[in-house]
């Protein structure tokens, strides 16, 4: 849902007590002691009158008017707390700032914020580390996997995931870089296509030697192959899937998990006839790098040529499989 | 790729009776979820009553396509699918109508006024057994004489529709369609332009 606001809902901003509103929204969007929040912003019509919230468990929806009207209170408080520290505790600054992210998802300032109030927890002692961050991962993944189009793709919840599980390696607490792919990124990655944070963020978990050292090599592979057979035309899955494939291929069972990735794929496109771009940028760029073996080119090639001569193949298919073919015969060999 | 809908009508009245049908909406949010289940309905009854016997056609609209296989007895199966190649959706399509019309006399089928009159149980096995589209190649191995170059393709679903009829006509007369429903259709935007290039 966009930002934008009507005249209709400018005009009921003006003549509302915003107070009740803010409290009520708040109430609704408390994190719960264990999994995520399912968050998604819908018109006035959706609720009874005089209601600006409906819950189901875990799934919330929030009217975009009392949305709003509670932003308007939640930055007022923001900026107060920014002159005067002590007029709020840090849980009421924990919701000010949910509530300014779900108006705003890259409002940079309630993401630091959040950030200054972690760290001052997590320095005082008091608290156990693994706590604090893990009830900020659950708040920031609650925004990212929700069905909010701007969150599941915004850079900076993105970042500042990227900053919480960096806070996981200075405290020296282990991070589950498997489970935060299946549940953080695929989950993100389905919501919002062609995800470039999402699979960014897995790039980085996957890379960090501080966190990722009892990584599955294989499990991943497989998590992710399967993610990309379901989202077939979604390139930034299979260019990760082409960076996993890259990752760690000196250990000694990397030859083989990478020959089984690709001949699943090279079967699945061969049995579904599947011609989009990005499996075939996929495909292309493995065969001109020289990962493919032999007879996978030669499948791959007998795969293009079988879809080249199939007459249901769409035209913008037929000339995807061409491009392959050049990118292959003009790359392959050189490495 | 998903597989959303699959439902068997009635397609010789106008309008169409859903005789059964199953719906797979999870990848939609809790409290809209029932009108993407309604609108699904709308749209294959829609197609349904326009897709003559022994034709198939597959009908796209933004996203999503909608697969009709009208049988010479009188009924159409219908599926509803994002990414998810048009030959196996058929195939899925002439083992559903084979089953049920080996299982449903038509009797039943003729007598059947309302939507869900008709049970037919094996249809959530459907539902669940061919999301990937990959479990449908065993089908289209065994269907031969399946030739995906007389699948009828329309680009939007106003091309399926008579001269001047719109969809935001049929889903304003539609009865399958509550009042908010139809608010939701208006309110509702396509992501178009996002996110094509990364």
């Amino acid at each position: 849902m966009s930002r934008a606001i009507d005249p209709d809902t400018a005009a009921k901003l003006k003549s509302y007590n915003l107070k009740p509103v803010y409290e009520e929204v708040v109430q609704a969007l408390s994190l719960p002691t264990e999994g995520l929040l399912e968050i998604e912003i819908l018109k006035e019509f959706h609720f009874p009158e005089g209601h600006n919230v409906l819950k189901d468990g875990h799934a919330i929806a929030v009217s975009k008017l009392g949305l709003v009207q509670a932003f308007l209170v939640a930055k007022s408080r923001l900026e107060w707390w920014r002159m005067e520290r002590f007029l709020r505790s840090d849980d009421e600054m924990f919701d000010v700032t949910f509530v300014i992210l779900l108006f705003d998802p890259e409002h940079l300032t309630a993401a630091n914020t959040r950030k200054v109030i972690v760290q001052e927890q997590l320095e005082t002692d008091k608290m156990d580390p693994r706590k604090i961050l893990e009830r900020e991962k659950r708040a920031v993944d609650s925004l990212l996997t929700s069905r909010l189009h701007r969150h599941t793709k915004s850079p900076v919840l993105w970042s500042h995931r990227r900053w919480v599980i960096s806070q996981y390696a200075t405290y020296h607490l282990p991070v589950d870089v498997l489970g935060d792919i299946k549940s953080a990124v695929c989950v993100a990655g389905e919501r919002h296509p062609r995800n470039y944070y999402a699979w960014c963020h897995a790039r980085f978990l996957v890379n960090n030697d501080t966190i990722n050292n009892n990584i599955d090599r294989g499990k991943l592979l497989e998590v992710v192959e399967t993610w990309c057979a379901l989202n077939h035309t979604d390139i930034s899955g299979w260019s990760f899937l082409s960076f996993l494939l890259d990752f760690n291929k000196d250990v000694p069972e990397a030859q083989a998990q990478n020959s089984g990735v690709i001949a699943n794929v090279l079967g699945r496109v061969d049995a579904l006839r599947l011609s989009n771009e990005s499996v075939w940028v996929f495909l292309r760029t493995l065969a001109g790098a020289g990962a493919m073996t032999d007879e996978a080119y030669a499948w791959f090639r007998e795969i293009q040529k079988g879809l080249l001569e199939t007459e249901t193949t769409p035209a913008e298919g037929k000339a995807v499989l061409r491009k392959a073919v050049e990118w292959c015969e003009t790359y392959r060999g050189r490495n | 790729m998903k597989l959303y809908y699959v439902g068997v009508l009635d397609n010789t009245k106008s309008p169409a009776i859903q005789l059964c049908a199953e719906h797979e909406l999870s990848e939609f949010s809790r409290f809209t979820r029932d009108e993407y289940g309604k609108f699904m309905t709308m749209i294959s009854k829609t197609v349904a009553e326009r897709t003559k016997p022994g034709q198939r056609q597959s009908v796209e609209e933004q996203d999503y396509v909608v697969h009709c296989y009208a049988r010479s007895e009188g009924v159409a199966g219908v599926v509803i699918t994002k990414d998810y190649p048009h030959i196996a959706a058929h195939s899925v399509l002439s083992k559903l109508m084979d089953q049920f019309l080996s299982e449903v006399p038509l009797s039943t089928v003729k007598a059947a006024k309302n939507n869900g009159d008709v049970s037919f149980p094996a249809l959530k096995d459907y539902l669940n057994n061919y999301q990937d589209a990959n479990n449908a190649n065993s089908i289209a191995k065994i269907q031969q004489e399946l030739d995906e170059t007389k699948i009828v393709l329309h680009k939007a679903i106003d091309s399926v529709l008579q001269r001047g009829e719109k969809l935001d006509d049929l889903v304003a007369k539609s009865s399958d369609l509550s009042a908010q429903s139809k608010m939701f259709y208006k309110s509702a935007k396509k992501q178009n332009s996002c996110c094509l290039v990364m």
